[in-house]
């Protein structure tokens, strides 16, 4: 329980540098109680360029496999970290009572889909509530080549950008901010299609002309490529009430009158402290009328779940690289048998047996760890490319980044197959000095 | 090979340290009769059930000054920490705000909030939660919990622990079931209380 208590007490760092030391530890002891007094480099160079094609097709082989169980654990880990990222500014979400994962994709990844409204009376309840600091309505439906349309509140803009606008927010009913990546530039001007996709029907909102006004900073958010407009222009376009009596017409943002206010698929809510968060969410969690939830527990049950899968890839990759390292293995047996005159002839000489097993240790473990440091170069590699993929395709900021999970599975694979590897150096002693000089 | 950190890290520790966390008993937290007033309608619906109980009378429904605690759960834990998550259901006129609880078998018990930054969860202290009349507060796993560390105690899935929730009305005595190590609800949960 103490060393325990003291492990856990460790700095993480500290912790991770222990770990790559004692996986590191056996090919260090190996290789120091085999080489103490020895010089075999200039054999071992030799040997190396002799076979080199069928050596570098081995470094190739090994840092296929070390790569692919890197790639595996960076990818999973920058995606987790990227969702997350991107549901930040997210802090509570009410909507009407359904699937929490739904309106999380609607709300957070803007992922289109249809959804019960949230009726007037009840969002001036939610605003109007002391521990909330904005409740943003949203207002889907239409887009522009492609990009979602969204109308809001210029509290939920200025939280999504943090305050940081290119340009100014809004001051009149038509006029938008747009994402860091969505299709249109600060001046230029829009008509929204109803729908989105390839059902958006282009002409249905003739007379609307949006003009961009503000530009929002990259997010790496699917918010990016997103047009924002006020959320009274959306409930226009589509001939409904804009959310204020006739005697307020013309006013943009809250508060909005109950009996004018066309219904909203969720409302963000932001409240400055956690506590208040928890307390707003038992509020909101009412049988029948509302459903308050926080991304952060929707993404964090989920990850739970992709933790899983990851154990069951880490098993897969766990498989070829047993695979590998039996192949290896074998490989190195076959190369030994390449060069049994060699060795014969050393022991011929009169070589003490140590230094032909370092001869022979040395170049395999030269492979080895060839193979693996090529393996996490082409790991953070596949990662990258993957990455700016995946970024590309759901504007969520995929980051790849080499952590020490990675550098301790290399690690490890280095010091299993180096410890293996002593068993070929061991066979190439045992076979008789005649008949390899004679080979 | 392995390519799973924390079953590294716990594999070097082991390596390193030849350490056994020493599995104590949690026998002595078992049932005590403390609960006379305790829903005895809810034990008698499941008497019948077959939920696999060893002893059927093990209550889930806990109730003091207009305060309902349904399914109090905890995960086994040998790590000297544990997270404890229940339903409080606010059935007075008055809002009640949920504080923490005293754990007699820990050094300290706070009530935690989960937070998520930059793809991490983390759960932070909180000063209380307020619950208004006729609502529920749900704590759970990624959400809120109270959190109790340094643990006098191991328990083991089936054990029970006994603690009490600190509200400001009044204080909750609960029996709190131990689920496994790996579970993220109460084995009811989704029954009707």
């Amino acid at each position: 329980m103490m060393l325990r208590d003291f492990w856990d007490g460790l700095p993480v760092l500290f912790q991770d540098v222990i770990v790559l030391a004692v996986l590191l530890s056996p090919l260090l002891a190996v290789g120091i109680f085999l080489l103490r007094g020895f010089a075999p480099w200039p054999l071992v160079r030799a040997v190396i360029w002799r076979f080199r094609w069928a050596n570098a097709m081995f470094v190739g082989l090994i840092a296929i496999s070390v790569g692919m169980g890197i790639s595996l654990i960076a990818q999973e880990r920058g995606l987790r970290q990227g969702t997350a990222a991107a549901a930040d500014k997210f802090d509570l979400i009410v909507s009407a009572p359904g699937s929490e994962m739904t309106m999380m994709l609607a709300t957070v990844f803007l992922q289109p889909t249809d959804v019960p409204l949230l009726d007037g009376e009840t969002y001036a309840e939610i605003a109007g509530h002391e521990n909330v600091d904005f409740a943003a309505p949203l207002a889907f439906g239409d887009s522009y080549d492609g990009a979602p349309v969204v109308g809001t509140t210029e509290d939920f803009v200025r939280h999504l950008s943090d305050n940081r606008i290119d340009g100014r927010i809004w001051t009149a009913t038509f006029e938008a901010v747009a994402g860091a990546a969505a299709s249109v530039g600060l001046g230029e001007s829009f008509t929204p299609a109803h729908g989105m996709g390839d059902e958006a029907d282009d002409d249905a909102h003739g007379s609307a002309v949006y003009q961009v006004v503000g530009r929002l900073p990259r997010t790496g958010t699917p918010w990016d490529r997103a047009i924002l407009v006020p959320v009274e222009a959306v409930w226009r376009v589509h001939g409904l009430a804009d959310g204020h009596a006739p005697e307020n017409a013309g006013q943009i943002g809250p508060p909005f009158d109950p009996d004018y206010f066309p219904g909203t698929p969720s409302v963000i809510l932001r409240s400055e402290a956690l506590w208040a968060n928890y307390a707003l969410r038992s509020e909101f969690t009412r049988a029948n009328e509302t459903m308050a939830f926080f991304p952060g527990t929707v993404l964090a049950n989920l990850y739970r779940v992709m933790g899983d899968i990851r154990q069951v890839m880490s098993i897969m990759s766990i498989v070829t690289q047993i695979l590998v390292a039996a192949s290896v293995l074998l490989g190195l047996f076959i190369l030994t048998r390449l060069f049994r005159r060699q060795v014969a002839m050393l022991s011929a000489l009169g070589a003490p047996a140590r230094f032909v097993l370092a001869v022979v240790w040395s170049y395999a473990a030269g492979l080895l760890v060839a193979g693996t440091i090529a393996g996490i170069a082409l790991g953070v590699g596949a990662t990258v490319a993957i990455s700016r993929v995946v970024t590309a395709r759901t504007d969520i900021l995929v980051e790849a980044t080499l952590g020490w999970s990675e550098i301790h599975l290399a690690a490890a694979f280095l010091a299993i197959t180096s410890l293996l590897s002593l068993l070929p150096a061991l066979a190439s002693l045992r076979q008789p000095v005649v008949e390899g000089l004679r080979a | 090979m392995q390519a799973n950190y924390p079953m590294l890290s716990a594999l070097a520790l082991s390596l390193l340290l030849g350490a056994v966390v020493p599995a104590q008993s949690a026998d002595d937290h078992a049932h005590d009769e403390a609960h006379s007033e305790d829903d005895h309608d809810h034990a008698e619906e499941h008497s019948e059930d077959d939920h696999g109980h060893e002893e059927d009378e093990a209550a889930h429904a806990f109730e003091a000054g207009g305060i309902k605690v349904v399914h109090p759960w905890m995960n086994a834990t040998s790590t000297g920490e544990a997270l404890f998550f229940m339903e409080i259901e606010n059935e007075g006129t008055e809002s009640v705000t949920i504080l923490g609880a005293e754990v007699s078998f820990a050094d300290t018990a706070e009530l935690v909030g989960f937070l998520m930054v930059g793809g991490e969860g983390s759960y932070e202290p909180l000063p209380g939660v307020p619950v208004a009349p006729e609502r529920e507060l749900d704590l759970a796993p990624n959400a809120l919990a109270i959190r109790a560390s340094g643990l006098t105690a191991s328990f083991a899935k089936g054990d029970t622990a006994e603690i009490t929730l600190l509200t400001s009305a009044v204080p909750v005595p609960l029996t709190v079931e131990v689920e496994a190590e790996d579970a993220t609800h109460h084995s009811h949960a989704g029954h009707a209380h």
